[in-house]
């Protein structure tokens, strides 16, 4: 998953994005005024975007009317230390997805986060299934047929994007695009990689195949055809 | 004491309108009576030459008197009597007139009481008589008395007093209640004005006048100055209001902060070495919070001095411009060093102004550190001073450096505003500095004005009056 956060504070950015990338092992991305924050949002690469309300350059609301006029839906958490109704409601009005005030607690703010993710992906548990293939969102975890699948981040990452997004067709850009940030060195067959690991882990010793590759379309999770 | 004007008006207007209908009753009765006491002079005159007439020369001796009796015609209850001047009874009876009742020899209009009745007589002493047709004698004459109850004037007299009195009292009453309505209604606009006035809240201070007041020459003035006073009021509470929300929110930000960096240690497990760290940014954090706390207070503080009246210490104390520019200069070396910028002090003379040493030390501290903040490298920062109006010095401090957009010099004043904020924020600002500043110079009796063209630099110029 890869996140978005504009914040003009720097060390709170830095705060979040480390708290992020440490518990939920997203990927994360940092803006710190409003202008720049627009223009990395509507990227379309970001699973979910937290937003400061008093930002330089661009206020957080035009941000987030800007982003919604593109027709983007990634969710957004917007951070805002006013906590009266009117503005609440304004916010949530404005195509909003959930607030948190200031000063906001590190764990709630990963909880909706995660939250807000799951549900911008269509998921309403935080265990994924697909087949006898459980992935829990919270503990990090995946088990095949009960047995734990011992992974390395990187993989239960790709693992967690292709489990959010099971049934439809994943490119590796698209892998790319989510599961690393800016910052990143981004090589495609890194990709490659990962998923032959992660189908030696899952679908060996399988009688039933659950990541598919489409020659030069991508990649889908999905109950499938038997090996 | 009548505390309500109301009563008052009504107590001085019955006062004015009790004389004024007295003097009118007074008058009213008084000629009442004299216009019936006059009639019945006359008709008391009238009887008394119709008996006079009567009276003649008896046929049998030209000096005796004759009364021709037949043709007297006095009402009932009226009393006569007609004598000769040597006290011969010519008509009438005497017996009505006693030694009470007669009249005074002068009188010729006299008053008495008979039996309980009152009378009013007319007596015509020594009169000639009218009729003498014998003129070789010398000419006769007589007394004559005569006399009318006068009841029934005396009951019209009684009567047309009360209906006066009457009158008078009702129109009173009626100019009373008229009064009283009339400055009831007259004092209404005020009432309503109070009313208004007493809705007036610091939350939504908002006063239209009443329309009754714009009709009121004298309430004009106090509605507008209550207008004007609200406004007031809503302008100051919104400014309050308005640094309130930006304090709080620097505030919140500040500890979202703190509050961020030390969950971030709690969660999972961490080397000795991280939970050090950890602990080094959560103090850098709360430093930064101190320092946050620190300028709202002294903003607060320098507010707050200039708008107390006792705060004319600062006279006594007078400081040397150069000398606080000196110091400030040297504190910031080490800064204008690391961002490789020279601090350029033209100074020439002595100027001293009123205000403490440390006040002007924060004012050049803010303004000399903005000017290296936002210079380019290897550019200078020039402090010059010069004599401006008389009385006054002028200090400018001008930079080559980014320059303030347009749109953002109006704002450059407000707290907690912050231009270009990744730069400020880079820099540790809260947008606070120039508030500062400004409440110094303000507090000093002195003025700051900004010229800046983005990219090519800023001036700042103080004008501060000199110590007397």
């Amino acid at each position: 998953m890869h996140v978005l956060v504009i914040e003009d504070e720097e060390r709170l950015a830095q705060n979040l994005a480390k708290a992020i990338t440490k518990n939920a092992g997203f990927a994360v991305d940092i803006a710190l005024n409003g202008e720049d924050g627009l223009h990395l949002a509507t990227s379309g690469v970001f699973d979910a975007i937290i937003l400061d309300l008093m930002l330089p350059g661009k206020p957080g609301q035009e941000v987030l009317a800007g982003l919604r006029k593109t027709g983007d839906k990634t969710p957004v958490l917007i951070l805002t230390a006013k906590e009266d109704k009117a503005s609440v409601i304004a916010l949530l009005d404005s195509g909003a997805d959930d607030y948190l005030a200031k000063p906001f607690d590190l764990g709630e703010l990963l909880a909706r986060l995660k939250a807000l993710i799951r549900r911008g992906k269509g998921q309403a548990s935080p265990q994924l299934v697909v087949g006898d293939l459980v992935l829990d969102f919270n503990t990090r975890s995946a088990a095949r047929g009960g047995c734990r699948v011992e992974m390395s981040p990187m993989e239960y990452r790709t693992l967690e994007y292709l489990m959010m997004r099971q049934g439809s067709v994943v490119s590796k850009e698209e892998l790319l695009e989510h599961l690393y940030d800016y910052n990143w060195e981004k090589f495609s067959n890194v990709i490659e990689v990962y998923i032959s690991t992660l189908r030696r882990k899952i679908d060996s010793g399988n009688a039933e195949r659950l990541i598919h590759t489409l020659r030069g379309r991508g990649y889908v999770l999905r109950k499938g055809e038997p090996q | 004491m009548i505390t309500s004007i109301r009563g008052r008006v009504l107590l001085l207007a019955m006062l004015a309108q009790l004389l004024a209908t007295t003097c009118a009753v007074g008058l009213a009765v008084w000629y009442v009576d004299r216009a019936l006491w006059t009639s019945v002079d006359s008709e008391l005159q009238a009887k008394a030459v119709s008996l006079l007439a009567l009276v003649g020369q008896a046929d049998d001796n030209p000096y005796a008197l004759d009364f021709d009796s037949n043709q007297v015609n006095v009402p009932n209850g009226d009393l006569f009597y007609i004598v000769d001047p040597r006290g011969r009874t010519v008509a009438g009876s005497s017996s009505w007139i006693t030694d009470e009742n007669r009249p005074e020899p002068q009188e010729r209009i006299w008053r008495f009481k008979l039996n309980g009745i009152k009378y009013r007589g007319k007596a015509l002493i020594g009169t000639p008589i009218l009729d003498q047709e014998n003129t070789k004698v010398p000419q006769l004459r007589v007394n004559l008395y005569y006399a009318m109850p006068v009841a029934r004037t005396l009951a019209r007299i009684a009567e047309a007093t009360r209906k006066a009195v009457l009158v008078g009292v009702l129109s009173l009453l009626v100019s009373a209640l008229l009064t009283w309505w009339a400055v009831g209604r007259g004092m209404a606009p005020l009432i309503e004005l109070a009313a208004r006035a007493d809705k007036i809240q610091a939350v939504r201070a908002e006063f239209d006048l009443p329309p009754c007041t714009l009709r009121s020459v004298e309430l004009m003035p106090l509605g507008r100055a209550l207008q004007s006073l609200a406004s007031r009021v809503r302008a100051a509470f919104d400014r309050e209001r308005q640094f309130l929300s930006d304090a709080a929110h620097e505030l919140k930000t500040a500890i979202a902060i703190q509050k961020s960096t030390l969950q971030l240690l709690e969660q999972g497990k961490a080397s000795e070495a991280e939970y050090r760290e950890g602990i080094a940014r959560a103090l850098e954090d709360t430093a930064r919070t101190e320092r946050l706390v620190a300028s709202m207070l002294l903003l607060s503080s320098i507010e707050h001095a200039q708008q107390s009246p006792e705060s004319s210490d600062a006279p006594n104390l007078h400081s040397s411009l150069e000398e606080s520019l000196q110091i400030t200069a040297d504190r910031l070396q080490p800064l204008a060093q690391m961002k490789d910028v020279v601090i350029d002090l033209k100074l020439d003379g002595s100027h001293r102004v009123a205000g403490k040493e440390s006040e002007l030390s924060l004012l050049w501290m803010n303004l000399i550190e903005n000017a290296i903040q936002h210079s380019a490298a290897s550019t200078r920062v020039v402090v010059d001073v010069s004599d401006a109006k008389p009385g006054t010095c002028r200090v400018r401090i001008a930079d080559c450096g980014s320059g303030i957009a347009a749109a953002d010099l109006p704002h450059i004043f407000d707290r907690f505003y912050r231009s270009d904020s990744s730069r400020s924020r880079a820099t540790g600002g809260f947008g606070l500095g120039l508030s500062i500043a400004k409440a110094i110079v303000v507090a000093l009796h002195g003025s700051i004005h900004i010229e800046s063209t983005p990219q090519r630099g800023t001036t700042v110029e103080v004008i501060l009056p000199h110590a007397n």
